[in-house]
């Protein structure tokens, strides 16, 4: 089937000043490619800092003024300039932001369902969507300050299917929930990719992506390091990169052991591996010049030189 | 396939253009520094040539009156042979002057209601509030008419009018932005490190108030001065022997029907100039006293 | 001993729905509670009542007998917030931030892995993480005898969760700190805690 959404080598650079007048330029996103399939569930997940945030706003063209993108995003197998994404966004293309302010503060939650239309058709489609997340008619005439946390996300997922949204890209869409809510709001991602749109779930939680997530793409200091199918988290031996061995290992229920060091800034790491300084198996050639490639690995993608040296260490580890 | 690796090319090229064009600009921290300063050297220039040129503006001269601008008298004389470059620099000092006094008696006042309505609990806070929806409901030039007329025109009742009608907006921003500091974890957890509440109010508080105060105080200029020149021009304002721009443009009503248009010409679009140099001055503090654009 | 004796908590004008309602908690030297419930059940609330951030409506918190409000200077109950980026100044340096909480240990930096070049930079030039481990240091002063810890890794990462953990635990038992651990990650409170209770609706 051909994707929803592809993203081929994907860089977003940001000018900052420093101290005074200099200027410098970050390379925060460093080639991200990445493929979302209609009916598939992408989660990118990585620690805040990473950079994982930009990846939502470059796709739907809202990144702040001092930045700029390089590579190429395409949506249904077009070109996604800004404009198309302004077009798309609220039809076809869904954002389920972190915070709640997207909603409009001075519109009742039914006619910023509607979007202004009034037909009997959409009244009942509204309904409808909104029942279907366990929310009574009278939530339409609620203003958004009315809504919990957890509502206010279900109003804007339900906004989400009174269209037949083709993309849903949620950027960390369960912030503060308890473990139980959380998992209802995942579970409502699920049915919209069980009717056929793709899911991009972007996270710091690992865990709540691996509950339902298909893919799994993991990012450090705004460089992607592995990508894996939920299944591989199963079990450690099926994983890839250094650095994801050290999540799973991290998981309270799989010993909750850390790794020495601090993830680096994403755009700091001029050249070599992002994760050299945090790796137990680093290599000289680790630290070379230019970005380690991503390459095809058992079934997924990795970005290091030596997979194979990690498995081996990781073996002894355990 | 073909059209999307053109759509490709178009893309990768556009991006590298905006890189080159973005390496072009200059620092704009850079610019805006500049034009602070000259904005701020400007307007002090004017001030003091107006103070220095008083003496001069006030010389009437028969032999030379209702001159055209020339190399002589730039801005042109009026119908007594006054030079009216030095009238329009003496009036636009005056209003800087009243402007920069009015504004500091504003946001002072503005200053002491924001933060006693904060400080004093919930009923200082409900009167307080109440001034302020009063005060912002009524037009301001109405307002600052009536006050001058009350305070008996002249220097002192455009004062009051404009500087007791121009506090309520700045106010309501000093009030809010407490509200938030009060309540903010960051000055709660310093408390709870056994910070003192003076210590506090040094350290957290001030530094967050003083940008949004500072720029509060700039922005309140530009209205300041075009108030005072309106009901000065009105005739409710400053009395006619001062050299006023509002007197100036008044006067110079009665000679535009006979062709004399630099009389009114000139002093009027100095002070559009030197009102939108204040402006410009306000929005470029804010926007680099604003995190939200300060890498811009 | 920290104890909390029939607390209650509701927000003006909102008798009706009292946040906490009538709860008793006690916590000895060296104990860590664990404590879960569903959002919006107050256990936020009930770690700022137990950190004397809030005045219970009824009820009281007691210090080894004493309120806990009425203890001046640095408070030996001290809170480690969910967001870091709200409790640190965001226009001082770290440094300065820092020094407000007196005389830091240098093994307390040292093991929380807080890089020195990190205490000149501004808390928008930290990642959560960073702020988060500075916050732990400012907040385990030697006067500090217990600490409420609401949900202080959620928002990080699983490794930076694990090291966090790591250092606090053996912290803790070191000086026999009394905790309360906020989670709702049922997999942290029973490998962290040394019980767990549950508020229910």
């Amino acid at each position: 089937m051909e994707p929803i959404l592809q993203i081929e080598h994907l860089s977003v650079y940001f000018t900052q000043y420093e101290r005074g007048f200099r200027k410098k330029q970050l390379a925060t996103v460093k080639d991200l490619s990445l493929e979302i399939a209609p009916g598939q569930i992408v989660a990118v997940v990585g620690a805040s800092g990473s950079g994982k945030s930009l990846l939502a706003h470059s796709i739907l063209g809202i990144l702040p003024y001092n930045s700029h993108v390089e590579g190429t995003i395409r949506y249904a197998g077009q070109m996604l300039t800004a404009e198309r994404a302004k077009e798309l966004r609220g039809r076809e293309i869904f954002l389920i932001p972190q915070g709640v302010t997207y909603l409009d503060p001075l519109m009742k939650v039914g006619a910023q369902i509607r979007k202004g239309r009034k037909d009997q058709e959409i009244r009942r489609r509204s309904r409808a969507a909104l029942e279907r997340y366990g929310l009574g008619a009278d939530t339409e005439e609620l203003y958004p300050f009315e809504l919990s946390g957890g509502m206010a996300r279900r109003v804007l997922i339900a906004s989400a299917v009174t269209e037949k949204p083709r993309l849903i890209i949620a950027d960390e869409p369960t912030p503060g929930l308890d473990a139980r809510a959380a998992k209802r709001i995942l579970s409502h991602f699920r049915e919209l990719a069980d009717d056929g749109a793709g899911v991009l779930f972007i996270t710091h939680d690992l865990e709540l992506a691996l509950s339902v997530a298909d893919v799994v793409t993991v990012f450090y200091a705004g460089e992607t390091i592995e990508q894996a199918g939920t299944e591989d988290f199963a079990c450690v031996e099926n994983l890839r990169h250094p650095y994801t061995r050290a999540l799973w290992h991290a998981m309270p229920e799989h010993g909750f052991k850390a790794v020495e060091g601090t993830q680096p800034y994403a755009g700091t790491v001029q050249t070599g591996c992002p994760y050299a300084a945090q790796c137990p198996i680093c290599e000289d050639d680790c630290r070379a010049e230019g970005q380690i490639p991503l390459t095809a690995y058992k079934g997924g993608t990795v970005r290091c030189l030596h997979p194979e040296k990690g498995e081996k260490y990781d073996a002894g580890r355990t | 396939m073909r059209s999307a690796r053109i759509l490709d090319k178009g893309i990768k090229s556009r991006t590298i253009r905006k890189r080159r064009r973005e390496e072009k600009d200059t620092n704009r921290r850079l610019q805006t520094i500049l034009f602070l300063v000259a904005a701020i050297v400007i307007l002090t220039a004017v001030t003091v040539a107006g103070v220095m040129t008083e003496g001069y503006a006030a010389e009437t001269d028969f032999s030379r009156r209702n001159l055209a601008p020339d190399l002589q008298h730039p801005f042109g004389t009026d119908w007594m042979g006054r030079d009216m470059l030095a009238r329009t620099l003496a009036g636009l000092s005056l209003s800087i002057r009243i402007g920069v006094l009015t504004a500091a008696v504003s946001a002072a006042v503005a200053l002491l209601l924001g933060t006693a309505s904060v400080v004093f609990g919930r009923k200082a806070d409900a009167v307080i509030s109440w001034c302020i929806d009063l005060v912002m409901g009524i037009p301001h030039i109405l307002l600052v008419m009536l006050i001058s007329l009350a305070c008996g025109r002249g220097f002192a009742g455009v004062v009051a009018g404009v500087s007791l009608s121009h506090w309520p907006s700045l106010a309501r921003v000093i009030r809010g932005e407490l509200i938030q500091l009060r309540q903010a974890p960051y000055i709660l957890a310093a408390e709870k490190m056994g910070v003192s509440k003076l210590q506090n109010i040094r350290r957290h508080m001030l530094p967050h108030l003083l940008p949004q105060f500072l720029t509060g105080l700039i922005l309140l200029f530009p209205h300041a001065i075009l108030h005072e020149s309106s009901v000065t021009f009105l005739g409710f304002g400053l009395s006619s022997e001062q050299p006023a721009i509002g007197v100036i443009l008044s006067e110079s009503m009665q000679y535009l029907t006979t062709g004399k248009w630099w009389l009114a010409l000139f002093p009027g679009a100095a002070l559009v100039i030197v009102v939108i140099l204040f402006a410009m001055l306000g929005e470029r503090v804010r926007r680099l006293l604003d995190p939200s654009s300060v890498h811009e | 001993m920290l104890e909390g004796h029939d607390l209650t908590f509701f927000y003006r004008g909102r008798k009706k729905t009292p946040v906490i309602d009538g709860l008793d908690l006690t916590i000895s030297p060296g104990e860590r509670v664990g404590l879960r419930g569903p959002s919006g059940r107050g256990k936020t609330t009930l770690c700022k009542l137990l950190a004397g951030y809030e005045r219970p409506v009824r009820g009281k918190v007691l210090l080894d007998g004493r309120p806990v409000r009425e203890y001046r200077g640095f408070c030996p109950v001290q809170m480690i917030w969910q967001h870091p980026e709200t409790v640190v100044d965001p226009l001082l340096r770290m440094k300065q931030t820092m020094e407000e909480a007196g005389d830091i240990e240098e093994r307390l930096l040292e093991k929380l892995h807080i890089n020195k070049e990190w205490m000149d930079r501004y808390p928008s030039e930290l990642s959560g993480g960073e702020l988060q481990r500075f916050c732990l240091a400012r907040a385990l002063r030697a006067e500090t005898k217990y600490l409420l810890c609401d949900e202080i890794t959620a928002m990080l990462d699983l490794v930076t969760q694990a090291q966090i953990w790591e250092f606090i635990l053996e912290e803790a038992e070191r000086r026999e700190i009394g905790m309360l651990i906020v989670s709702h990650s049922e997999a942290l409170l029973k490998k962290v805690c040394t019980r767990i209770i549950t508020l229910i609706e």
